[in-house]
C-alpha cells in the first residue's frame, strides 16, 4: 500500500539519447532509485519534442550531441521545457554555462553516484527548495558559442524541420518572435532579430529594415517609390520596405 | 671552409701548373732572347715561380677573412689592395734576394732592376687571378651549403606537415568508446570485453606506426575493420560495412592510416546524422599505373551538418600531395543519397 502511494509520487523521467548504450546505462542506474520512474526513451530530438508534450515528464535527461538536431536545438522548440539534466561526452561547450544555469549536467562516462546527486538536486528543485535555474540564460550562453549558423530548426504543428540557412529568403520580425520565409514555406521562431543578425552569414544576409533581414541572393530588383524611399522586390515577388540605414547597408554589400 | 688547394691533391696539382707555366715562359723568354744565360734564366724562373705559388696559397686566408657574406665591399677592396701590394712586394723581395745570394751575378742585378715594373705587374695580375679563383670557390661552396640547408629544411617541413596531417586518434572516438565500455561493463560484460580488446588492438596499430611509413592495403584494412567493429558495437545494426578488394591490390602499399579519416568522415556525416542504417563499401582495383580505392557511404541528403564540412578530406589530399607530389589523387562525388570518395594510389615504382 505504501509502495503504491509512493509510486504515484515518483518523478517521471524521460531519457533522450541517440546511443542505445548510453540509454541502457542510464536506465540501469535509474532502475535502482525508488524516487523515480522512467516513462519514456527517445533516440533523437524529433521524438523528444513530441514525447515531452505527450508524456509531460518532470525531468529530462538530455544528450547534447544527437543526429539532425542537437539537444539545444530541441529545447528551442519547446515553449515551456521541463527540468533538464544535460549529458555530454565532450566538455568543449562551456561547462561554466551548465554550472551557472542548468540543474546539473553529466559528463560521460559518469558513475551512478553522480546520477544520484543530480537527481537529488532536481527533486529539491521540483519541491521548490532551490531557485529556478535559467534555461533561457543557458540557451543564451550557448548562442555565444555557436558562431555562424548552418541550419535552423523550426516546428509547425507536429512537424519539425531543419532549414539550411541558404534556403532562407528573408526573416521578418514580429512582436517577440520572428517569421522565417524560406523555400518550404514560412515558420515562426521564438528568437530575436538581433540573434539572427549576429548568427547568420553576414556576406549573405543584410538588415534592410528594422523588421527585415534579407538574403542578398533573393533580390530581384530595388525600386524607388518616393524620394528617399526604397523597396526590394524578391525573386519570389515579395515587396519589402527598406529603411534609410538599410539602404546604406545594402549599397555597401552590393557595392553600388 | 677548408683550403681548396692544400686539402685536395688534384686541385693542388692544377694549382701548381699556373706558377710553373709562368716560370717556364719567363725562363724560355729570357734565354731565347739571350737576356740571361740558360742556367740563370732557369734559376730565376724556378725561384720566382715557386715563391709565387707559395704566396698564392697564403692569399686564401685574405679571401677567407674577407667573406663576401660578412664584409662590406669597401672593406674588401681596401684589404685586397693592401694585400696585393704586400703580396707583390714580398714575392719580388724574397725571390730576388734568394736568386741573388745563390748566383751573385752583377748582370742579373741590372736585369732585375730593369724588369721591376714587369714583375710588379705580373705579381698584381697573379694576385688578382688567384683571388678571383678563390672567390668563385667560396661562392660555389656557399651555394652548396645553402642548397643542403634548404633541402634539410624542406625535409623538416615535410615531416612536420606529415605529422600534422596524419590522422591522430580522434579524441571524440576515444571518449565515445570509453562511454560505450562504461555502459557495457554493467549491461553486457562480454561485449565490453570484446570492445576493450578491439580498442586496444586499434590503438596499438595506430600508435606504433611511423609517420612516413607505407603499409600494404591489407594491413591498413585490418585496422579499419577494428575501428568499424568498435563503432558497430556503438551503433549496432545501423552500421554495415563491406570490403571488395581485387587479389592484386592486397599488397599494394599506401601511406599508413590514410583511409582512417575517410571512414571517420563516412561515419560522422553518414551515421551520426541519421537514424537509418548506413552501409560503407570499400572497393579496390588495379588500373594501369595505379590502384583505385573507392569508399561509398549512404547519407541522408536532407541532413544539414551543424558545422561546415570537416577538414578531414582536405588533410587526406594534402597528405597524398606530400607523398606522391600530385594533388589530383582524391575525388569526391555527391550522389542523391550516397557519398563516394575515389582515391588513386600510384604504383610503387612511380612514386
Amino acid at each position: 500500500m505504501t509502495n503504491t502511494l509512493f509510486a504515484m509520487n515518483r518523478i517521471k523521467i524521460l531519457i533522450i539519447d541517440d546511443e542505445v548504450l548510453a540509454r541502457d546505462l542510464l536506465r540501469h542506474y535509474l532502475s535502482k532509485d525508488e524516487r523515480v520512474e522512467v516513462v519514456g526513451e527517445c533516440t533523437n530530438g524529433f521524438e523528444g519534442v513530441l514525447a515531452i508534450q505527450e508524456l509531460k515528464p518532470d525531468l529530462v535527461f538530455l544528450d547534447i550531441q544527437m543526429p539532425k538536431i542537437n539537444g539545444f536545438e530541441m529545447l528551442e522548440l519547446i515553449p515551456d521545457p521541463p527540468i533538464i539534466i544535460f549529458s555530454t561526452a565532450f566538455d568543449n561547450f562551456a561547462i561554466r554555462a551548465f554550472e551557472a544555469n542548468a540543474i546539473d549536467y553529466l559528463l560521460k562516462p559518469y558513475p551512478s553516484e553522480r546520477v544520484t546527486v543530480a537527481l537529488t538536486k532536481a527533486i529539491e528543485y521540483i519541491k521548490g527548495k532551490i531557485s529556478n535555474p535559467g534555461i533561457t540564460q543557458l540557451i543564451e550562453s550557448h548562442d555565444q558559442e555557436i558562431g555562424i549558423l548552418n541550419r535552423i530548426v523550426v516546428k509547425s504543428g507536429r512537424t519539425i524541420q531543419v532549414i539550411p540557412v541558404e534556403s532562407i529568403y528573408y526573416i521578418e520580425s514580429q512582436d517577440d518572435f520572428v517569421m522565417i520565409y524560406c523555400k518550404d514555406g514560412h515558420f515562426m521562431k521564438q528568437r530575436t532579430m538581433k540573434f539572427f543578425e549576429e548568427h547568420l552569414n553576414k556576406e549573405l544576409f543584410v538588415r534592410i529594415h528594422r523588421s527585415y533581414l534579407l538574403n542578398l541572393e533573393c533580390i530581384a530588383e530595388i525600386q524607388q517609390y518616393e524620394k528617399d524611399s526604397w523597396l526590394v522586390v524578391t525573386r519570389q515577388g515579395a515587396k519589402l520596405k527598406i529603411s534609410k540605414g538599410g539602404y546604406n547597408n545594402l549599397r555597401e554589400k552590393l557595392k553600388i | 671552409m677548408d683550403h681548396p688547394v692544400t686539402t685536395n691533391r688534384i686541385s693542388a696539382l692544377i694549382y701548381w701548373v699556373f706558377p710553373l707555366i709562368l716560370a717556364l715562359i719567363q725562363t724560355g723568354y729570357n734565354s731565347y732572347f739571350h737576356i740571361l744565360s740558360l742556367p740563370v734564366a732557369f734559376f730565376d724562373g724556378l725561384i720566382f715561380g715557386i715563391i709565387l705559388g707559395i704566396l698564392g696559397i697564403a692569399v686564401w686566408y685574405v679571401v677567407r677573412y674577407n667573406d663576401p657574406e660578412k664584409s662590406s665591399s669597401g672593406q674588401m677592396v681596401i684589404s685586397h689592395i693592401a694585400a696585393s701590394l704586400v703580396f707583390t712586394g714580398l714575392w719580388i723581395l724574397s725571390s730576388g734576394i734568394l736568386v741573388k745570394t745563390m748566383i751573385n751575378n752583377s748582370k742579373y742585378n741590372n736585369y732585375l732592376y730593369g724588369e721591376l715594373t714587369n714583375r710588379i705587374l705580373a705579381g698584381l695580375l697573379f694576385y688578382a687571378l688567384v683571388v678571383s679563383i678563390y672567390y668563385i670557390y667560396v661562392y660555389s661552396q656557399h651555394n652548396r651549403e645553402k642548397e643542403v640547408r634548404e633541402a634539410e629544411l624542406q625535409q623538416q617541413i615535410r615531416e612536420a606537415q606529415l605529422n600534422a596531417l596524419k590522422s591522430q586518434i580522434n579524441p571524440h572516438f576515444l571518449f565515445n568508446s570509453l562511454n560505450s565500455i562504461a555502459s557495457l561493463t554493467l549491461t553486457n560484460p562480454e561485449k565490453a570485453h570484446a570492445m576493450v580488446i578491439a580498442l586496444s588492438d586499434f590503438m596499438r596499430f595506430s600508435l606504433r606506426k611511423k609517420q612516413d611509413e607505407m603499409v600494404p592495403l591489407e594491413i591498413e584494412l585490418k585496422n579499419i575493420a577494428l575501428y568499424l567493429q568498435i563503432e558497430k558495437i556503438r551503433f549496432g545494426n545501423n552500421l554495415e560495412y563491406r570490403f571488395d578488394i581485387e587479389e592484386s591490390c592486397k599488397n599494394h602499399l599506401i601511406p599508413n592510416l590514410i583511409l582512417q579519416p575517410i571512414f571517420e568522415n563516412a561515419i560522422k556525416y553518414g551515421l551520426y546524422e541519421t537514424s537509418t542504417p548506413v552501409e560503407i563499401l570499400l572497393e579496390a582495383r588495379k588500373i594501369p599505373g595505379f590502384m583505385e580505392i573507392c569508399v561509398t557511404n549512404d547519407f541522408d541528403p536532407k541532413s544539414v551538418p551543424l558545422k561546415g564540412e570537416g577538414i578531414g578530406l582536405v588533410n587526406i589530399n594534402d597528405r597524398l600531395t606530400l607523398v606522391y607530389g600530385s594533388s589530383r589523387l582524391l575525388k569526391a562525388e555527391l550522389g542523391d543519397n550516397h557519398f563516394k570518395l575515389k582515391m588513386v594510389i600510384p604504383d610503387p615504382q612511380l612514386r
